[in-house]
């Protein structure tokens, strides 16, 4: 009868857990973990607070990580770090998550993660299983008893989850809230065209390497759109235009749909149902394309 | 080695694959035996094997020696205890004095400084050190008052000391109903074998499902992780810790008594159902209950027990449940922890109130009195515990975010509570006993407790046990 219910249980295969951490353990755990993923999201805070990783997994059927950093940058060496992380998959997926400051100087030296590799870890990072031991992996209760939450009753929170993702949440939504800081971010710091460049030339390697790549620019608001495109110097469509011509698919979303706390991160509610669309766009173009061979 | 690592599992199979052979004659079983536990036990550090052999020795000595020269007993138990009590005050103490002593010297203008003068060598807590200490000194005591003789040989000796199931975290075995046990060829049928699979199971479902799952809840409210700090969030807390100690020691103390069984040998019941007690008094007969009697036989009566009158009896009661908290830890909140127990047990001597109070309201009370101490008991300070208790009393809101942030650990809470509230039911109606008994339900349960313990379990960690 045990082996029965073993059988059973493992073949329906649980998820991973999304156990939760301290800040610190957050940023330790997404920066030195050696685990085996199929799909890594890369970019900024928007991306660490906009994705999901389970609700994406959940609507792809990939192994996904969350590398967003803050102030994170489409350079080295999160390249890397993104790289390793997809290596073993048999159907490897870049998702990248452009934000004009991502492409910035600012952005692009990657001052948190260059931070990050510096700093002492313990030499045994907690893994998720793979291979055989993922039929071992526990079942949580709140992922098939809890109703989702009603955000409304809650004060503050971030909470920051094993899988990349913190979920965010303030009572009240003050959409002009970061407009002044991202205003004075761009003040001698506008997008490098250098960084097209080096992203385009990266986007092909991985393209001809069997990689996958999306790109996608995520939501915030119309009026931070607006503000970016006017001070970074981005160009969305040029740049949309150049990772096409390299092998990526570009997705659209518009920053109407979502709601964002302080103008420029998503709220949880939002991250997660941005992640399943992005999950199910995934799937969608996925399906049309055979897996690489190792 | 931990019980629920996949590394004891494959030391378990080798140990049982080989045991029947092993078992056939006494030599060769106490050698295979004390290989075996000391393998066991040197897979954490293998330097901790030179303590436990050395203190193992003197008591091995102390007791033949106390036969071959019985006029000299008195100094051969006063060798014993110097040698164990001194081990445990080096590995176990030293710095805890030394800084007691440091805050003294300090008090009257004096820098003494003695804490940074230890050899980093006392500040490394063997395993297991105060049960196995514990453990040979009750065959020295019992040696010295005639109640048991002495083994004259060694790996006889160290079978019993060392045997792995109960070495690290007990239960406490006393060696004059272990030593005969190692001395016989045990056979076990089918019906033993399952019941000590039965009692491995339910004691990893105790430790992986609800002990691992409750530890994350206690663990993020003492570490100050969560912003949540009020008289409900506190009061959860404490009732989940309460089955979290409870689950993670008796678990271990289950599967120690799963594993003798499979060996063929009986170890006694360590834990029996505490938070069903109708009184402070009858808590202590239910928890831990090798620890306590062990402190009844040879601290507490020794000291005079209750045989000195009423006011003394009281004060030896108080001076034994302080020496219980230290002895689960060098720190001031293990002495409050028995501190409180003491004062509880006290007001319960002296008024006899449980006795005429209703039996629903002594068990909240108990209960009441029990988390209080174990809230000192977990806390990293006195001043954290005493901050916590402040808050006990303060608002009861925002249980909807508890519940969105804890939602796994407040499920497993409530089971739980149900589980237990199914053995308390269980054992006032004989009809509901006897059902439990049926193989219909016997067999799935032990099944669905295997699955539960894979499947469900929580965040792994070691025994909280192993520390003391």
């Amino acid at each position: 009868m045990s082996i029965m219910l073993f059988f059973v249980l493992a073949m329906s295969e649980p998820e991973y857990e999304v156990e939760e951490l301290t800040l610190n353990e957050f940023w330790i755990h997404k920066t030195f973990q050696k685990n085996e993923y199929d799909l890594v999201v890369i970019g900024d805070s928007r991306v660490y607070r906009g994705i999901s990783p389970k609700h994406l997994a959940k609507e792809s059927g990939l192994r996904v990580f969350n590398l967003g950093y803050s102030s994170g940058g489409m350079a080295e060496p999160l390249f890397s770090i993104a790289e390793r992380s997809i290596a073993t998959s048999v159907k490897p997926v870049i998702l990248l998550g452009i934000t004009p400051h991502s492409l910035t100087p600012v952005g692009l030296s990657n001052k948190q993660l260059n931070r990050l590799m510096g700093e002492e870890h313990p030499a045994e990072i907690d893994s998720e299983s793979s291979g055989m031991m993922r039929w071992f992996e526990p079942y949580r209760p709140s992922d098939y008893l809890k109703p989702r939450s009603d955000s409304s009753k809650f004060d503050e929170f971030n909470h920051y989850y094993r899988n990349g993702w913190c979920a965010s949440h303030s009572p009240k939504d003050d959409p002009a809230r970061t407009l002044p800081i991202y205003r004075k971010n761009f003040a001698g710091n506008t997008v490098d065209s250098a960084a097209y460049e080096s992203l385009t030339k990266r986007v092909k390697i991985w393209t001809a390497n069997g990689i996958s790549v999306f790109a996608f620019r995520v939501p915030s608001t119309e009026q931070m759109e607006v503000l970016e495109d006017s001070l970074s110097g981005f160009d969305a469509s040029f740049l949309k235009n150049q990772l096409i011509l390299s092998g990526a698919k570009w997705l659209d979303f518009n920053s109407k749909d979502f709601r964002s706390y302080d103008g420029s991160h998503l709220h949880f509610e939002s991250a997660i149902e941005f992640s399943e669309r992005l999950g199910k766009m995934i799937h969608a173009e996925l399906s049309n394309q055979s897996p690489r061979e190792n | 080695m931990l019980f629920n690592s996949l590394t004891f599992l494959v030391f378990a199979i080798c140990f049982f694959a080989l045991w029947p052979i092993f078992n056939q004659r006494k030599n060769s079983r106490w050698t295979y035996l004390t290989v075996a536990s000391f393998t066991f036990y040197g897979w954490w550090d293998w330097r901790f094997l030179f303590l436990i052999i050395g203190s193992g020795l003197i008591d091995y000595i102390s007791a033949l020696a106390m036969e071959k020269w019985p006029s000299r007993k008195r100094a051969f138990l006063w060798f014993s205890l110097i040698g164990n009590i001194g081990s445990l005050s080096v590995f176990k103490y030293s710095f805890f004095f030394a800084s007691i002593i440091d805050a003294l010297f300090v008090f009257v203008g004096i820098k003494t400084n003695l804490q940074h003068h230890i050899p980093s060598f006392a500040l490394i807590l063997p395993v297991g050190i105060s049960f196995f200490t514990f453990q040979s000194m009750s065959y020295t005591i019992d040696v010295y008052k005639g109640q048991l003789k002495p083994t004259s040989n060694v790996l006889h000796f160290f079978s019993y000391l060392a045997m792995f199931p109960q070495l690290v975290a007990g239960p406490i075995v006393r060696a004059k109903d272990l030593l005969g046990q190692l001395s016989e060829k045990r056979t076990t049928n089918w019906l033993q074998r399952w019941h000590g699979v039965k009692l491995i199971v339910f004691g990893l479902f105790q430790k992986t499902v609800i002990a691992d799952n409750l530890g994350v809840l206690v663990d993020t409210a003492y570490q100050g992780k969560t912003s949540i700090d009020n008289g409900l969030f506190w009061w959860i807390v404490l009732i989940a810790f309460a089955f979290q100690i409870y689950c993670d020691f008796s678990g271990y103390s289950l599967m120690a008594r799963g594993l003798a069984k499979l060996m063929g040998y009986h170890f006694k019941m360590n834990f029996n159902h505490p938070y069903l007690a109708i009184s402070l008094r009858d808590f202590w007969t239910r928890w831990h209950i090798s620890l306590s009697s062990w402190f009844r036989d040879y601290v507490y009566i020794p000291l005079g027990g209750s045989r000195k009158g009423f006011w003394r009896g009281i004060v030896f009661m108080s001076i034994t449940m302080i020496i219980s908290g230290l002895w689960h830890g060098a720190a001031l909140t293990f002495i409050a922890w028995g501190a409180i127990h003491a004062f509880f047990l006290a007001i319960e001597r002296l008024t006899g109130w449980t006795k005429s109070a209703p039996t629903f309201l002594v068990r909240i009370a108990v209960w009441v009195q029990v988390l209080v101490a174990w809230n000192y008991f977990r806390a990293g300070s006195i001043s954290q515990a005493n901050e916590i208790v402040a808050k006990l009393w303060g608002n009861w809101e925002q249980f909807e975010q508890i519940k969105e942030l804890f939602y796994d650990p407040l499920f497993f809470l409530l089971m739980t509570i149900l589980i237990e509230l199914s053995i308390y039911l269980r054992r006032r109606n004989p009809s509901i006993r006897a059902l439990y008994a049926r193989w219909y339900l016997d067999t799935p349960a032990v099944a669905v407790a295997m699955a539960a313990a894979i499947y469900l379990r929580g965040p792994s960690a070691n025994f909280i046990y192993f520390q003391f």
